[in-house]
């Protein structure tokens, strides 16, 4: 056990370069972004109201207020997001791939610890996950500071204030990473994990078997989807709505725990008897 | 320690974060404001069982709520398996649900459900696609015997089958051994034009066989060039046995708006009934003063309500089937402040009147009118409570009624 | 003592090991020669389980390799298998968050030996200095089994001359070790017994004390045999 947290601190370490830097973009862009539209939002309403002489009635009609919703729309606040969002999921598959290749084939050093290798697997795994959660923390703290920044910049009169979850909740991407009940952020990121548990068998058959391994990962990671989406398909192929939305809901969390379980039998297997440098 | 400070700062900045997120909010609950039902005269007894559907909004951001008399229910206080269960589930298909939890799986079309103190019956339409295209239509049918528990299934092509591309349950009846199924089937012809039939089809339990198939027909005086659709009056959530089907008829018009646009209009309406019994298909004659263009229609077994918004107040009819008589036909006054579209309902022989839109500015008044007496038998208007700051620009829109 | 019996491995069609059998003893250095891409290397990769075989057995001490093993038998790449941003003080601690096994008194006895920096990084040391990094992070750890696949090829002549002075230094005696290399000079007077393959076949495995003293033959002139005869 102490090795396999030894262990995900280490991985840890190999990409906290990259994370710091992934964190100081979102905070940078972020920051300068709500910055930046709330002054250009002032500026236009100057514009309108002082310049133009538009009452301001008409102003907030036409234009709207200005609220941490119009933000979370925009590119500054999106950006570093979907960014960290694809950094994340490249990621996935290069904390495997790093070890295979360049001229210091650490994977060597990796299977010849004197620890069980499914601690390597299960490392890996949680360090993604300790990486995903992370960012999601930080954006939650970043939320409240942002949305603070707003009030010191666009007088009352001009903004509509929403409380952490109204911002939450105004913007669908960021609802989906962050739900409103705790139940749906663990499905959300269940199935999440699920993916990822599928996608790292899915390299070890690559990295086992090569060229054949592909196909076979494949096979596998469809075969693992056909699994925990069956009562859906039943559903919408042939019509079956047999069970209610409670007993749906026990049997996908079944079929996940399955899911799961099946990768991670596998991949012991694999890793152990399978897999080669 | 020292040394996996990035496994633990991680976990730890995780922990506080994510936990204090959802404590929060589960501890916050929600600073949406509370609606009541105001007294101003009458009998609160009357809005005791009335549940109001809404939308609370405040910018883009809209959430369904449910006012009773007794709380408001938003939709984001659910809990998760609350909601997997369904926000506007029908309150009898969730007792039926309760009740025959095994005979009720996969059974969610109230339409297609029957039920009296013998038996418990689901009828279900099937399309048997292939490639898009139905194959041939049946009716899935399925019965349960209250006392026995004895399940009975059986399948019966539906005519003509090549002719349909969609059919809709509406209502299904049974009397002794007859089960009378209603449908909406929809063809398209030759042209690619759509049109619906309105079929009531007879079937013998005892043979499983389909033994009639009548079309809800269309009235003479229809004329080309009209559109019409056809509906049941029927409440769907009304699973138990009836004496009449009553249908609604709308003609349609297609009118040029100053847009240069064309839209239908409805220019007539009728209503037909069809006797369960015998199968007789009638038009009701209505005199002249009781138009139900435009006017809602419901059905309380022999008893026809129809309200309709007029300048003057609500004008309210009731006709009896059985006799068929107008028994009663008056313009309710309303109160003189009352401008504002409304929503009206006739439940349980009560007409209910709500305003549609709560706001800083507006307030929505509430009435409960008894139809045959049109005596005033509570009046009040719907008050906001603990409204906080960050809402005073909201607006609450109330869309449906209903009785509990 | 290391059985392999019988061992088997094909990549594709190709049969890199076709039923190699020999033993290693502890206290003796047992040499694999062989030309490149003889499966030299396939060998040591199989007895650590790096990469698996399509038959045969390999037992340490009368055991199949499990994770114990690694306490007690290790593997000395080509290449050094540390990250390349470590320096040789994070290699060194890296291996004593892990590894019961490790010997820190010998890790820096070592380094002293080799005369290498502990705050250099990996990536920016020459390759004899990389070698021996490599060797230091096997060497240090408190292990039965030695494995090192050419431990001399590529490097400079004075780095060679440091590596095989620590074959005959208490570092390795007393335990077992397998040395593969496809060119025998340097260390002929340091192997106790050697194992001659070829095509995926053992075609002679013998001590070379023995062979010396009874048939006056050095391992240079059986290779000539085996290989040219």
């Amino acid at each position: 056990m102490r090795s396999y947290f030894k262990l995900v601190n280490f991985e840890l370490g190999r990409f906290m370069k990259i994370y710091l830097v992934l964190i100081g973009i979102t905070i940078i862009s972020q920051i300068a972004g709500v910055i930046v539209k709330s002054r250009g939002y002032l500026s236009e309403a100057n514009q309108a109201i002082i310049v133009n002489s538009m009452p301001k009635e008409q102003f907030l009609e036409q234009f709207g207020q200005m609220s941490m919703g119009t933000f979370t729309q925009s590119i500054w606040f999106m950006g570093p997001i979907a960014l960290c969002i694809a950094a994340l999921i490249f990621y996935c598959f290069f904390i495997w791939y790093r070890d295979w290749f360049g001229k210091n084939t650490f994977i060597y050093r990796l299977l010849m610890l004197p620890t069980a290798r499914l601690h390597v697997f299960l490392a890996k795994v949680t360090t993604i996950f300790l990486l995903v959660i992370g960012l999601v923390s930080i954006q939650l703290i970043l939320l409240p500071i942002e949305s603070m920044i707003l009030k010191f910049i666009v007088p009352i009169d001009l903004r509509a204030d929403l409380g952490i979850m109204e911002i939450i909740s105004n913007s669908r991407y960021l609802f989906v990473l962050v739900p409103d009940s705790f139940i749906q952020f663990i499905i959300n990121y269940g199935i999440g994990f699920m993916v990822v548990f599928i996608i790292f068998t899915a390299i070890l058959f690559e990295r086992s078997f090569r060229l054949k391994g592909i196909l076979l990962g494949i096979v596998y990671s469809v075969l693992s989807i056909i699994v925990f989406i069956f009562p859906l398909l039943l559903e919408i192929f042939f019509g079956v709505n047999y069970l209610y939305p409670t007993e749906l809901f026990v049997t996908e969390v079944i079929l996940a725990i399955i899911v799961i379980c099946a990768a991670i039998w596998t991949s012991n297997y694999l890793i152990n008897k399978k897999v080669t440098v | 320690m020292i040394r996996y400070w990035k496994i633990i700062s991680i976990t730890l900045i995780i922990v506080l974060t994510i936990g204090t997120f959802y404590i929060r909010s589960a501890m916050a609950g929600n600073d949406y404001p509370e609606f009541v039902f105001d007294k101003q005269s009458g009998n609160e007894n009357e809005v005791v069982n009335l549940t109001l559907l809404g939308d609370f909004r405040v910018g883009v951001q809209g959430n369904p709520l449910e006012i009773s008399s007794e709380e408001t229910v938003y939709a984001n206080e659910l809990s998760f398996f609350e909601r997997l269960r369904g926000i506007y589930m029908s309150a009898e298909l969730e007792r039926l649900q309760n009740s025959y939890r095994n005979f009720m799986r996969g059974k969610d079309n109230i339409s297609g459900i029957f039920e009296d103190e013998k038996r418990l019956v689901y009828v279900d339409t099937n399309g048997n696609y292939v490639r898009d295209r139905p194959r041939e239509y049946t009716f899935d049918i399925e019965i349960l015997e209250k006392d026995s528990k004895d399940k009975l299934d059986f399948t019966v092509t539906i005519p003509e089958k090549n002719k349909y591309n969609y059919v809709y349950m509406e209502d299904v009846q049974v009397l002794d051994n007859v089960m009378k199924v209603t449908t909406v089937n929809h063809s398209v012809n030759g042209n690619g034009y759509g049109s619906e039939e309105i079929h009531v089809y007879s079937l013998d339990i005892a043979n499983q066989k389909l033994v009639n198939d009548e079309v809800i027909q269309l009235s003479p005086e229809q004329s080309s060039g009209q559109n019409s659709y056809m509906y049941l009056v029927q409440d769907e959530s009304d699973i138990g046995l009836t004496t009449y089907l009553v249908f609604k008829k709308e003609y349609m018009e297609e009118v040029e708006q100053a847009d240069g646009n064309y839209y239908n209009e409805s220019i007539g309406s009728e209503l037909i009934t069809y006797h369960l019994a015998s199968g007789e298909q009638r038009p009701i004659p209505l005199p002249e003063e009781i138009n139900t263009l435009n006017s809602s229609v419901y059905l309380d077994d022999s008893i026809i309500y129809i309200d309709k918004t007029t300048d003057q107040g609500i004008k309210v009819s009731m006709f009896n089937l059985e006799s068929q008589e107008i028994e009663t036909s008056k313009t309710i006054k309303l109160p003189a402040n009352l401008t504002e579209p409304l929503n009206t309902k006739i439940m349980d022989g009560k007409l209910y009147v709500v305003g549609y839109e709560v706001s800083k500015n507006t307030k929505a008044p509430l009435l409960v009118i008894d139809v045959e007496t049109g005596k005033t038998l509570f009046e009040g208007i719907i008050e906001t409570k603990n409204l906080e700051e960050n809402h005073l620009e909201y607006e609450m829109n109330i869309y449906d009624m209903d009785l509990k | 003592m290391i059985e392999v019996k019988d061992l088997t491995k094909r990549f594709g069609r190709k049969k890199v090991l076709n039923g190699v059998s020999f033993t290693a003893e502890k206290g003796q250095i047992t040499c694999i020669i062989g030309i490149n891409g003889v499966g030299k290397t396939t060998i040591l990769n199989g007895i650590m389980n790096l990469t698996p075989m399509n038959s045969g057995l390999i037992l340490i001490d009368g055991k199949k390799v499990s994770k114990e093993s690694y306490e007690k038998i290790t593997f000395i790449p080509d290449a050094i298998t540390m990250l390349p941003q470590m320096t040789i003080r994070e290699a060194m601690q890296f291996m004593q968050d892990f590894y019961n096994s490790w010997n820190e008194e010998r890790a820096n006895e070592l380094l002293g030996f080799f005369k290498l920096k502990q705050e250099e990084r990996i990536s920016n040391l020459s390759k004899g200095n990389t070698a021996k990094v490599n060797l230091l992070l096997g060497l240090a750890l408190d292990v039965d089994y030695l494995l090192m696949d050419e431990p001399f090829s590529g490097i400079d002549i004075f780095s060679r001359e440091q590596i095989a002075d620590v074959f005959t230094s208490h570092l390795v005696e007393d335990r077992g070790v397998i040395i593969t290399t496809h060119e025998i000079n340097d260390i002929e007077h340091l192997i106790d017994k050697v194992v001659l393959l070829d095509n995926g076949v053992v075609l002679k495995e013998f001590n070379a004390e023995e062979m010396r003293a009874s048939e006056g033959k050095s391992v240079i002139d059986v290779m000539r045999e085996v290989y040219k005869g």
